[in-house]
């Protein structure tokens, strides 16, 4: 006798079992309180990535900003710089000075009016 | 077939149809992508770039001009040139009033420009950056503004013909602006930065910074005091002789720096574009002008120096000798008399002067005039500086032993002038003037310039002898105006027709006075060389010695010069008026 057949007789002798009654399978409770920890982990860790990425991004714009401020305000002190240096030289300059001593009556000393000493061997 | 069938089938053609449709979308977007992706990516690349990065130029500052004490001549501001592209400008009537308004324009003059058919046209150049900044708030459209700097003379009309003047593109275009354009100039640089279309900068994105390298300052020889002191006196000397014009130089003889130098007419640099020409040049440099009696120095010298006659040797000299067909005549009539060089430069005797020079010869007169330098420039290196003009001796005439020891048949400029007195009053060695101290850096180092050239022309010995005929020639010569109290002045008066403009002849009453010397006669402190430009009183013991007596003791006083001892006079001089 082949196989097959052998284990076909076999079969037809296990008599019918009963089938059990349906109940209702509840899932294993442990799953639930184990993914719920490493689910806010994750949330946190994307989360201040996220936030310190736009943090970062912020300070980073905002350092630009306050870049351009500052160096505008360089250009207006050094342009405001120039022109108080400028301001200087015009006033300073010996025409000008001249022109205002004449205005209030002084004069050039004469011939002989003024001396260069020599005290020590300098003058 | 079973309806099941029927459904698998058109499942399957839509699923089919689903897939080429796809297919093909996908395919288009391939294409789509590779031509701008690679085919086309570099257009884009570039067109991308030029909407969001922006080159600024960045100016660079130019140089200041110092004077020797670190006073400021010339400076620079940073300024705004404000630009029109016409096509753009949208309201050319409104535009114009406010644009006018702003920048002191006429309005009509505006709308003629946005009338134009050029793309760019200049509206305004040097314009105040806060007038630019308050036009550029009202954003006007085909307005626009570049960054560029503006020169400023803050002495105003102080030693403009040195200094020259920049061009309204920051190039220089005169004087000393024009020959040390490459220092004070620097380097300009540029900023590329990614930007949004409002200008704010885009953090993290292209920025290049390559910053502008400032020119380099000059500092140079000039005391801006006593420039202004010589200006002031040459501009009342002209006024007082009915001058056309003048020339002053000062100069430290030992080391050949000019503290002075100045024409009248002048001009305002800050406003050059109104000048004219004739006021432009730096006549102390730039002509050459028959020099007169100042040139007898160099007979006088070159016999001295080579034993061709002695300090206390006498001549005949009568007041007028025939050379060819030329009469030469000593200014006064006097009878034949006995004269020591010192008399003969004292003065100023024509005759006295041919008599010596005969007995150099013409290569001996040619080989002093050339050692004092006067064939060729004085190596200032100034724009247009002239070398003067004498003839070799193979083209001199019959005439011209008498004519050029006497300054005549020669053109000289006044520096050049100047500084035979300077080789005098330095001990017979003659020192290359010069302008520049030297450079200071954008960090404030200060590196010297190279010194000047010097050369030996004659001995100490000689130089002391003519030192003491010079002060015997303002003692009781032709120079007394010139004498200043307390001071032992050395100098010679001279007195030259003027030539005409084309060369061919002498003006008719028409002279240039001067009177070249230095002070004090013992430790010369300063040459000072004044020049008048056909002054009303011919004479430069009149005309032009007050001149220099006014500048030179202001430069004495300036320079804290003590007065000095006053040397006996030349034991060998005749006072053959005295």
């Amino acid at each position: 006798m082949s196989a097959p057949r052998r284990a076909a007789r076999k079969t037809a002798r296990v008599p019918k079992r009963r089938r059990p009654p349906l109940r209702v399978v509840h899932p294993p409770r442990a799953s639930g309180p184990r993914r719920l920890p490493f689910m806010i982990a994750c949330f946190f860790l994307v989360g201040s990535l996220v936030v310190a990425v736009v943090s970062v991004q912020a300070l980073i714009a905002q350092s630009s900003f306050r870049m351009q401020k500052l160096t505008q305000r360089n250009a207006e002190l050094s342009q405001a710089s120039g022109q108080l240096q400028l301001q200087i030289a015009q006033l300073s300059a010996p025409g000008r000075i001249a022109e205002e001593a004449r205005r209030l009556g002084y004069a050039l000393p004469g011939p002989g009016q003024l001396q260069t000493l020599t005290v020590g061997g300098r003058p | 077939m079973t309806a099941a069938k029927v459904r698998a089938t058109t499942s399957r053609r839509r699923l089919v149809a689903l897939f080429v449709v796809l297919t093909l979308g996908l395919s288009a977007i391939l294409v789509r992508l590779l031509q701008l992706q690679v085919r086309d990516a570099r257009t884009y690349r570039t067109l991308a770039w030029a909407q969001r990065v922006r080159t600024i130029d960045l100016p660079a500052s130019r140089g200041s001009i110092l004077d020797r004490n670190g006073q400021e001549l010339a400076l620079s501001l940073p300024a705004r040139a404000v630009y029109a592209q016409p096509q753009l400008v949208s309201d050319p009537g409104g535009e114009a009033r406010k644009l006018a308004a702003a920048l002191g324009l006429a309005a009509a003059d505006v709308r003629t420009v946005f009338k134009k058919p050029d793309p760019f046209v200049y509206l305004a150049r040097g314009v105040d950056p806060a007038t630019a900044a308050a036009l550029e708030r009202l954003d006007l459209p085909g307005i626009g503004f570049l960054p560029e700097t503006k020169r400023y003379y803050p002495g105003g009309a102080l030693a403009p013909q040195l200094l020259g003047f920049v061009g309204v593109d920051g190039t220089g275009l005169a004087g000393l602006e024009q020959q040390y354009q490459t220092v004070l100039a620097g380097r300009p640089g540029h900023e590329i930065v990614e930007a949004d279309p409002r200008g704010v900068l885009i953090p993290q994105g292209e920025n290049v910074d390559v910053p502008p390298v400032p020119g380099e300052n000059l500092m140079l020889t000039i005391d801006r005091q006593i420039q202004f002191r010589a200006q002031a006196s040459l501009a009342a000397a002209v006024k007082a002789n009915r001058a056309k014009g003048g020339t002053i130089v000062v100069l430290d003889p030992s080391t050949g720096e000019i503290l002075a130098m100045a024409d009248f007419p002048w001009f305002d640099p800050n406003s050059f574009g109104t000048a004219n020409w004739g006021a432009i040049r730096n006549r102390a440099v730039t002509d050459a002008y028959e020099p007169g009696s100042v040139n007898k120095i160099v007979t006088a010298a070159a016999a001295l120096q080579e034993g061709f006659l002695k300090l206390n040797q006498r001549l005949k000299v009568p007041d007028y000798l025939q050379l060819y067909s030329k009469v030469f005549r000593d200014t006064h009539v006097h009878p034949l008399q006995q004269m020591t060089l010192a008399d003969i430069l004292a003065y100023s005797s024509n005759v006295g002067t041919i008599k010596v020079a005969q007995r150099l010869g013409p290569d001996l007169l040619y080989e002093y005039l050339q050692r004092f330098g006067l064939t060729r420039t004085t190596g200032l290196g100034f724009p247009g500086e002239s070398a003067g003009i004498l003839p070799s001796p193979g083209q001199w005439s019959g005439t011209s032993m008498g004519t050029i020891p006497l300054g005549q048949g020669i053109a000289v400029t006044p520096l050049q002038m100047a500084s035979v007195y300077a080789t005098i009053a330095n001990g017979g060695v003659w020192v290359a003037p010069r302008l520049l101290q030297g450079t200071v850096g954008p960090d404030g180092t200060f590196r010297p310039a190279p010194g000047s050239a010097t050369r030996r022309v004659i001995s100490s010995e000689n130089a002391k002898a003519l030192t003491r005929m010079l002060a015997y020639a303002v003692e009781v010569g032709t120079g007394q105006q010139a004498q200043i109290p307390g001071y032992w002045v050395a100098g010679k008066t001279g007195t030259a027709r003027k030539v005409k403009a084309d060369g061919t002849g002498y003006e008719v009453g028409k002279y240039i006075a001067s009177f070249i010397g230095f002070a004090p006669a013992g430790h010369p402190a300063v040459v000072v060389a004044a020049v008048l430009d056909e002054p009303a009183t011919v004479y430069g013991g009149i005309a032009a010695a007050p001149l220099f007596r006014d500048v030179a003791q202001f430069a004495l006083d300036r320079l804290r010069v003590p007065p000095a001892r006053k040397l006996p006079l030349p034991a060998h001089a005749i006072r053959t008026n005295g």
